[in-house]
């Protein structure tokens, strides 16, 4: 509590320096969501600053978060632009709302309060804070969790280094408790203050909203943060209060930071603006004023993600986009099948997502069901509040459809929230009533002990709240050796191996709970090639070798390419490339040199004369990918011999030589056989391991090859060392 | 599209260009991996966090001190270690032991022998203060003779030793001992060869 009070306190203090210089004042709850947003934007780009140069120390975090408020009351001086608040809510809906709010905010309170282990707060979201937190600052994690922008991450870093992990997910709560204030604002503001209050108990008392808000993920507090800016630009036009489009711009660019899928409200800031401007005919000089004003404060807040991940990953938008900027952190098939398996969740078509996503639950975790009622926002387009709420909610909810779990929905839920109560509030004579018992209804079903009444089976949601746990009666580790099959494999790591030993773990991601380094199986090009070299032993196709042997006439020439002549959803891998002429290899030379056309960082592995170690394209292969030999003299060949996994015998290969400054393909036929696995595989697999800088398997009884080491581990040639929680820790000898 | 216009857009997307726009990668030949030999292990390694199903210390192997990978053994070491009976494999004994340059220089070179299930499968004059790593073919026969239940007794007979007043002498010391063989396919119990 106190490190996410803190955080609070912070957040605020900032955003109130924000508006003060700003001179604008805001009013009640639309003040502290607006100030307590811009202010997290603000304080999170300075924890970058912080990290970047190795200072997070508790004491200068406390010295400099504590200065804030102190300069805010010190600094600050009559309002300038006063903002209206918009219209008065009447008793029965202030009551609605307050009682409403109270009750679902006592539960995730709790909820929030008991020990983290949420899959994805403990793997990254805390996993990576509580590291950062470790070496005072960041330091290089080679993987795509480590090349996330993390706004709301930064706000967790604080709240850790006085709270630890609990507190974290109280700061993501903090965005979950202020959303509905902007939304009550809002709804204030357009005149229909009841349609403040529906929209904002529809999104807050959501299910997958309320799981969400209450652990350490950042969806939650993306959804706050793209509709803060929805809101500042609505004050700016309102009110023509143009130094609302500084927090309009700094809140797109937080958005960013937040989680990429949520940069489309940039768009929609930009387009909206603009739209504006044009309408007003305010002419052209104020349109780049205006640009400006929203860019600069954007890119100061964005900027610093990008960069950074310019620098270190040569992708400054990795972990996407990895065809466009190639690197050596994550082959672009990784990121291309996730995205395959991401946008088919569950397996579910797309006519029955409405459906999943409100009350089926295959999704991980539902909305409700009363946003079965959704179409009912076509009834706003009458108001023109209607009209944009659907049009901002639009470029929100597309990136569902690239990953469509439950709370991907979140960041644009509070538009269709939003726009839903404002449909139904326009009703003629009913609509007051009947939003009353849509909330209602809600509410009821929204209660964690009556979920199960209508929707049995799993859901990912809030299970029932164990405040014995959350006020520490119950001690943490207690609870957690309880509660999470994980948390004593990180203890165990912990005493077993030795700081910076390398532990492959295919089945256990965790980081927030020890202090070793872990390698999964996707997250990084290491991990895929780590994981592909552990399963070779496992499938025949892939520990049966596959050799061609490519004749060509006999060519004289300084530089080969090896080229792909098929389509294949898999990628391209080679063991061995080599030369002949006749019947005599040409020897290896160290002044060769080697390319790619993709993933040339690891060209070597097919030149290494190593039996199972291989180059891989690192992405899915098209005609035209290509190995390329300068031997750096002319050399005189008529053979390739090229030996891959027996998986890779349906990708057709060509020949090309450099003849006249110009590549000309050769005219080749092919002659194949595969050899057998050797015995030595599952050794040859563990040396490629330890080559790696693996020194540990870490795997639990029942994942795939842990039988396979449990019953082989003398030809594996490892020892198991110990067993937890039935994960068992394997040495590799 | 007017000049200033052109002149923001490339300041904005210079950035992202220049990280696009790396140069090609090129590498050299790595150096070459040699042919490996690849044994499978049943061994006794002294200091391991935990050994091999079976094996069993019988006399003659002082405990080993903590974070140390080596123990010290009396005049006469035996432990047993299970072996699969049935087992085809070509075993070999295979032992990592120091010459302890505190014994040597009082005792003068020491005179080990080797005995698997009672008989000598090998031995070996330790005459230089140093680690040796001594390998010893094993007969088939021999391993089989164990029977299934007590495992395969390996004993270290050592001629000469430094006393120890009021307590057994030091022999050698012991960094691992216990068989190992080439992999050949017969190995495989699950996977690709089944």
């Amino acid at each position: 509590m106190l490190g996410a009070a803190f955080v609070f306190a912070v957040c605020l203090a900032a955003g109130r320096l924000l508006f003060q210089w700003l001179a604008v004042r805001l009013r009640g709850g639309e003040r502290v969501y607006l100030e307590f947003l811009t202010g997290a934007a603000l304080v999170s780009t300075a924890m970058f600053a912080l990290a970047s140069v190795h200072l997070v120390y508790t004491s200068v975090l406390v010295a400099a978060g504590g200065l804030l408020p102190l300069c805010a009351w010190w600094f600050r001086r009559p309002a300038g632009a006063v903002s209206s608040a918009g219209a008065r809510l009447t008793p029965l809906w202030r009551t609605l709302f307050v009682l409403t709010w109270l009750t679902f905010g006592a539960l995730y309170l709790i909820t929030a309060m008991t020990p983290e282990t949420s899959p994805d707060g403990v793997s990254y979201h805390v996993g990576l804070i509580s590291r950062y937190y470790q070496h005072r600052g960041f330091y290089f994690v080679d993987s795509m969790f480590g090349g996330l922008a993390e706004g709301v991450e930064m706000l967790f870093l604080p709240a850790f280094a006085l709270g630890r992990h609990s507190a974290t997910a109280v700061v993501h709560l903090l965005f979950l408790l202020t959303l509905p204030f902007g939304m009550l604002a809002y709804g204030r503001r357009i005149g229909l203050p009841a349609a403040g209050v529906v929209g904002s108990l529809l999104f807050y008392l959501a299910p997958v909203v309320g799981r969400d808000g209450t652990i350490a993920y950042v969806d939650v507090a993306t959804a706050a943060v793209v509709f803060g800016v929805y809101l500042c630009l609505e004050i700016w036009r309102r009110e023509s209060l143009e130094a609302m489009l500084v927090p309009a711009g700094l809140l797109a660019g937080f958005s960013y930071a937040c989680k990429l899928t949520a940069s489309p409200i940039a768009v929609f800031l930009f387009i909206y603006m603009v739209a504006v401007t044009l309408a007003r005919r305010d002419g052209f000089p104020t349109l780049w004023r205006r640009a400006g004003v929203t860019t600069l404060p954007a890119i100061l807040v964005a900027g610093p993600w990008i960069v950074r991940n310019a620098i270190l990953f040569h992708n400054p938008f990795f972990p996407l986009f990895n065809n466009w900027f190639p690197n050596p952190h994550l082959y672009p098939i990784i990121e291309s099948e996730l995205r395959r398996l991401m946008a088919q969740m569950g397996g579910v078509p797309l006519a029955k997502l409405p459906w999943e996503a409100t009350v089926g639950g295959k999704l991980a975790g539902v909305i409700g069901p009363v946003f079965l009622l959704a179409p009912l926002a076509l009834l706003s387009v009458r108001h023109s509040a209607g009209r944009l709420l659907l049009l901002a909610f639009l470029p929100l909810f597309l990136p569902f459809f690239s990953n469509n779990g439950g709370r991907f929905l979140i960041p644009s839920l509070p538009f269709l929230a939003m726009a839903l109560a404002v449909g139904i509030v326009s009703i003629p004579r009913l609509g007051p009533g009947l939003a009353v018992m849509v909330v209602l209804a809600h509410a009821v079903l929204s209660w964690p002990d009556l979920m199960d009444r209508w929707s049995p089976g799993f859901q990912w949601r809030i299970d029932n709240a164990d405040w014995r746990a959350a006020l520490r009666i119950t001690p943490e580790n207690v609870y957690l050796r309880e509660h999470w099959r994980d948390y004593l494999p990180g203890l165990m790591l912990d005493r077993l191996v030795a700081p910076g030993e390398v532990v492959f773990s295919p089945a256990m991601g965790q980081l927030a709970y020890h202090h070793r380094e872990l390698l999964g199986t996707y997250e990084s090009s290491k991990a895929r090639l780590a994981f592909l070299y552990f399963i070779t032993p496992l499938e025949q196709p892939l520990a049966n070798t596959f050799h061609r042997e490519i004749h060509f006439p006999a060519v004289k020439t300084d530089r080969v390419r090896l080229v792909t002549r098929s389509t294949n959803d898999n990628d391209l891998r080679i063991e061995e490339l080599r030369f002949a002429l006749g019947k005599s290899e040409l020897p290896r030379e160290a002044a060769w040199r080697i390319t790619a056309s993709a993933n040339p960082w690891e060209t070597p592995l097919a030149f290494d004369n190593g039996p199972l170690s291989f180059w891989t394209s690192g992405r899915t292969v098209t005609p035209g990918l290509w190995l390329e030999t300068d031997f750096g003299h002319m050399a005189e060949l008529d053979r390739l011999l090229v030996a891959q996994s027996e998986d890779q015998r349906w990708t057709s290969l060509g020949v090309e030589a450099m003849e006249d400054g110009k590549w000309t393909r050769l005219h080749s036929r092919e002659s194949d056989t595969v050899e057998p696995a050797r015995a030595s595989v599952r050794m040859e697999a563990r040396d490629e391991l330890k080559r790696m800088g693996i020194r540990w398997i870490l795997i639990p009884d029942g994942a795939y090859g842990a039988d396979d080491l449990l019953g082989n581990p003398a030809i594996w040639g490892v020892t198991q060392v110990a067993v937890a929680n039935g994960f068992r820790l394997w040495k590799l000898n | 599209m007017a000049a200033g216009m052109r002149l923001r857009l490339g300041l904005a997307t210079t950035p992202l260009l220049l990280a696009g726009c790396a140069q090609q990668p090129v590498f050299s030949v790595p150096p070459q991996r040699t042919a490996q030999e690849f044994r499978v292990q049943d061994l006794f390694r002294a200091g391991a966090p935990t050994q091999p199903p079976g094996i069993r210390l019988v006399s003659g192997i002082r405990p080993t001190g903590i974070g140390l990978d080596w123990t010290w053994t009396t005049d006469h070491a035996a432990l047993r270690l299970a072996l699969d009976p049935q087992s085809n494999a070509r075993w070999d004994l295979d032992a990592r032991i120091t010459c302890a340059g505190v014994v040597l220089d009082k005792t003068g070179p020491q005179h080990l022998t080797f005995v698997v299930n009672g008989e000598t499968v090998g031995k070996a004059t330790l005459d230089a203060a140093r680690i040796w790593n001594l390998r010893f073919p094993v007969e088939p026969a021999l391993l089989r003779a164990a029977g299934s239940g007590e495992g395969v007794l390996v004993e270290i007979l050592i001629d000469r030793t430094l006393p120890d007043a009021g307590g057994p002498p030091f022999g050698v010391l012991l960094h691992e001992i216990g068989f190992t063989h080439e992999l050949s396919g017969a190995d495989q119990k699950h996977g690709v060869a089944q």
